[in-house]
């Protein structure tokens, strides 16, 4: 019995220690969101899905807005089944924020989507999918929790990541062909997709979101509960520094979609824009202007342009 | 409670510690244990249900005891159709009450006559199909008086409710595990040795090869019109291994528990894959219940004496029930009758026995005539499994005809991700040649016979790859639906 335990206890111990080395080796290759748990407390944070994940470049609103002098603007946008506002998102930006800041920035995305939820499910059970859901610990690296939690492969693939993501990135001209999408997340939380913009295959992923769309449109409705932590994700970071509310282009067919889905978004964010005295920047007209993987996100290319288009409206509120 | 999950990883220990450390030295108490334990294991799932079992364990107890005090035969009989009725009725209600609601429903509109009934929501118990054939053949066992009746209630309880094998088999037959509780058990390095080889290579099954294949099986099923014919193909193959790797993968951690608390539960898959004709295959595959329905169905029919007729009637009888044992799906029971269609030729033609011993056997690779076989009857149980796996009948046919296309000739398409796809296909490579190399053995991964630095470098190896390519989504096991 004693030889057996005692196998067992170093087979034990060698997996153990295997994980604990593999969890360390967790980067921006490792899945969508693990580096914005274990970057460090920010004092400008960028609020939402993933539209604005993918579409506002940090890096673009820093050098416009001369944010680095501030340590930055930080992307902790994450997804919709995620980061719609709620409980859960809003301790999330309360752990994330750092408690000294006074003269931080703060750009709220908002879209019809991030404010509905399920008809089906009450205001306790919206959010218990959500990453942030039972979440004890942030901002540490490595997070072993996230990891234990979230991470639903073998920490193996940790490392196979990495390797995979190394050779793309060294080879970029393959990163344009790419169907299905390749996926990096940045230390500045910037959510990089490089995918093929192949038209007809873009042609086709927008038609699958405008069907996922339409069905969502059935089982969502407008949500007082999230309308309500919205005002107190605005409430909470007008503490810390300046919040700009900001409504992202998406397709002109997804934008229909929304509309009919929440005719008086506009209205109720301008209304809630008002009590609570920020602004309301909202780039919906400007959609034809760019392009989208999906319908839904930017391409990381154009992400860029509308960072910086974002960036100069907010100068000139600013200035 | 899923063996692959955190949550086993610490219930196992605690009470492997528990049943050697602290109740070794009282078999009563060490059997208590496992039922705790079991009720444990099983109403982490659902509490509810335990009520199920225990009613079930009451009845049976109670109908073995009354057996064995009874001589008349008729209140024989009717103690045991009390046990079947009993069991059966769950299983009626539970798993088939809406299937022949709807059915009756369906039919009936047919002739033009609208039925109004409320199809109920009824949540199924895991593993019901299995205990309640597990304690049938107890009492059928003690009826035809093949078996001492027990009057030790406790292990009794613990051979019904057992948790390695409670939830998916294999269904134990009551002559071959209940004695065991009756007998002190000691530890057996060896034997402990090998139950963890066993469970190793189980979540490597489940782990590695049927959640990973499972991805791709359910991306080319759930879009199936969307591909081509040789990616279709390819599906199929994805889901063949899916299933085997869920399923067997299940019985080698079941088997492998077991063995690590000194019980031997029956062989329930023998390399199947490698079979030659459908008659090997169904004595490899789900060992368990193919001879419980041998044993307990089919020869009380009349197995294979008689007439042509009768052999044919009982060859259907025994693979639709088999199917319709699976679920209350007509796809289920259209898998059943296809098997039994395969069956019947070899059977007409008296060569269902001809291939009883290892492929191979002392040789390195098959014969070429062998391969052939291999891969007509892989390719025969495949196309079944098209319709096990379908959501329903129109699926499955249309999953057919799409195959049945000149893009059959193309390359298979790669799905994303790609990268997973390809680790997926060469993992699928490393288990079918481990199992080939070790195919006369109990299990793939029985090295006993390796020298110490060859086992442990494989176990590295395993270790790694279930590190690296596993799939850690906690995903139940197929057959738990059953």
């Amino acid at each position: 019995m004693h030889r057996f335990l005692k196998n067992i206890l170093i087979v034990s111990l060698f997996i153990i220690a295997l994980h604990l080395i593999l969890g360390a080796l967790a980067n921006g290759s490792t899945d969508n969101f693990y580096l914005r748990f274990t970057s460090s407390k920010q004092n400008s944070l960028i609020i939402g899905t993933s539209r604005s994940a993918q579409g506002i470049h940090p890096n673009i609103l820093d050098s416009v807005l001369n944010l680095e002098e501030n340590n930055g603007i930080y992307n902790y946008s994450f997804s919709i089944n995620n980061s719609s506002y709620g409980k859960e998102y809003y301790y999330a930006i309360k752990n994330k924020i750092n408690e000294s800041a006074k003269n931080g920035l703060f750009i709220i995305t908002v879209d019809p989507w991030a404010i509905s939820s399920d008809t089906t499910l009450n205001d306790n059970e919206i959010d218990i999918e959500s990453i942030f859901y039972s979440k004890k610990h942030y901002n540490s690296y490595p997070d072993y929790e996230y990891l234990i939690k979230n991470y639903k492969k073998g920490w193996g693939n940790i490392l196979l990541k990495r390797i995979e993501s190394n050779i793309l990135i060294r080879n970029q001209n393959s990163l344009s062909k790419i169907k299905g999408a390749f996926t990096y997340l940045r230390k500045d939380g910037l959510l990089e997709v490089y995918t093929s913009m192949d038209s007809t295959y873009v042609k086709q992923n927008i038609q699958k979101k405008v069907y996922n769309y339409n069905t969502s449109m059935s089982s969502n409705k407008f949500s007082k509960f999230r309308f309500l932590y919205l005002r107190k994700t605005i409430q909470l970071l007008k503490k810390h520094g300046e919040v700009y509310l900001v409504r992202m282009p998406v397709h002109t067919s997804l934008f229909k979609i929304e509309d009919s889905f929440d005719p008086q978004f506009d209205k109720r964010i301008m209304n809630l824009a008002n009590k609570t005295n920020v602004d309301y920047l909202n780039f919906a007209d400007n959609a034809t202007q760019y392009s989208y993987t999906d319908g839904n996100h930017l391409y990381i290319n154009d992400a860029k342009i509308f960072s910086n288009q974002l960036a100069e409206r907010i100068k000139i509120l600013i200035d | 409670m899923l063996f692959n999950s955190i949550d086993f990883a610490i219930f196992l220990p605690i009470v492997f510690i528990l049943y050697w450390f602290l109740t070794n030295k009282n078999l009563k108490l060490q059997n208590l244990l496992i039922v705790v334990a079991s009720y444990l294991f099983y109403g982490w799932w659902d509490y509810r249900f335990l009520l199920l079992i225990l009613f079930s364990t009451i009845v049976d107890y109670s109908v073995g005891i009354g057996l064995l005090k009874q001589e008349n035969k008729t209140k024989r009989k009717i103690l045991l159709g009390t046990s079947i009725l009993v069991n059966l009725g769950f299983l009626g209600f539970f798993k088939y009450y809406n299937f022949f609601l709807d059915n009756f429903i369906t039919a009936f509109s047919f002739f033009g006559t609208e039925i109004k009934a409320n199809s109920l929501n009824i949540i199924l118990p895991v593993g019901i199909s299995f205990y309640t054939f597990q304690t049938l053949s107890y009492s059928i066992d003690v009826y035809k008086r093949k078996l001492e009746p027990t009057k030790d209630f406790i292990a009794f309880s613990a051979f019904v409710s057992f948790f390695p094998q409670l939830v998916a088999g294999p269904i134990e037959r009551a002559r071959n595990l209940l004695p065991q509780f009756y007998k002190k058990r000691t530890f057996d390095y060896s034997k402990a040795v090998d139950g963890m080889r066993q469970i190793l290579w189980g979540l490597f099954k489940k782990i590695v090869i049927a959640d990973n294949c499972a991805v791709f099986a359910d991306q080319i099923f759930n879009n199936s019109h969307d591909y081509s014919g040789s990616t279709l193909v390819l599906g199929a193959i994805f889901f063949a291994f899916q299933i085997y790797g869920d399923f067997s993968g299940y019985s080698d951690i079941a088997i492998g528990t077991a063995r690590l608390f000194g019980f031997n539960l029956m062989q329930n898959f023998a390399f199947p894959y490698f079979s030659r004709d459908i008659a090997e295959f169904w004595r490899r595959w789900h060992i368990s219940l193919s001879t419980w329905f041998r044993d307990y169905l089919y020869i009380p029919l009349g197995g294979s004496r008689g007439t042509n007729y009768f052999k044919i009637r009982n060859v259907f009888i025994i693979f639709l029930v088999s199917g319709f044992w699976h679920g209350a799906n007509w796809t289920f029971i259209i898998w059943g009758g296809l098997n039994a269609l395969y069956f019947l030729p070899i059977m007409l033609l008296n060569k269902n026995k001809i291939n009883t011993d290892v492929v191979a056997q002392g040789k390195h690779l098959p014969s070429v005539r062998e391969v052939l076989s291999i891969t007509l009857t892989f390719s025969l149980t495949t196309i079944a499994w098209i319709f096990f796996r379908a959501e329903d009948i129109h699926h499955a046919i249309s999953y057919l005809s799409d195959i049945i296309h000149p893009s059959i000739l193309t390359l298979p398409e790669l799905i994303t991700p790609k990268l997973e796809m390809i680790y997926t296909i060469l993992c699928v490579f490393i288990l079918v040649l481990f199992e080939w190399m070790n195919r006369d053995k109990i299990h793939a991964l029985d090295i006993a016979n390796y020298n110490k630095s060859n086992r442990w470098v494989l176990y590295l190896i395993i270790i790694i790859m279930i590190i690296t390519f596993g799939s850690f989504n906690q995903n139940s096991f197929i057959y738990f639906q059953f």
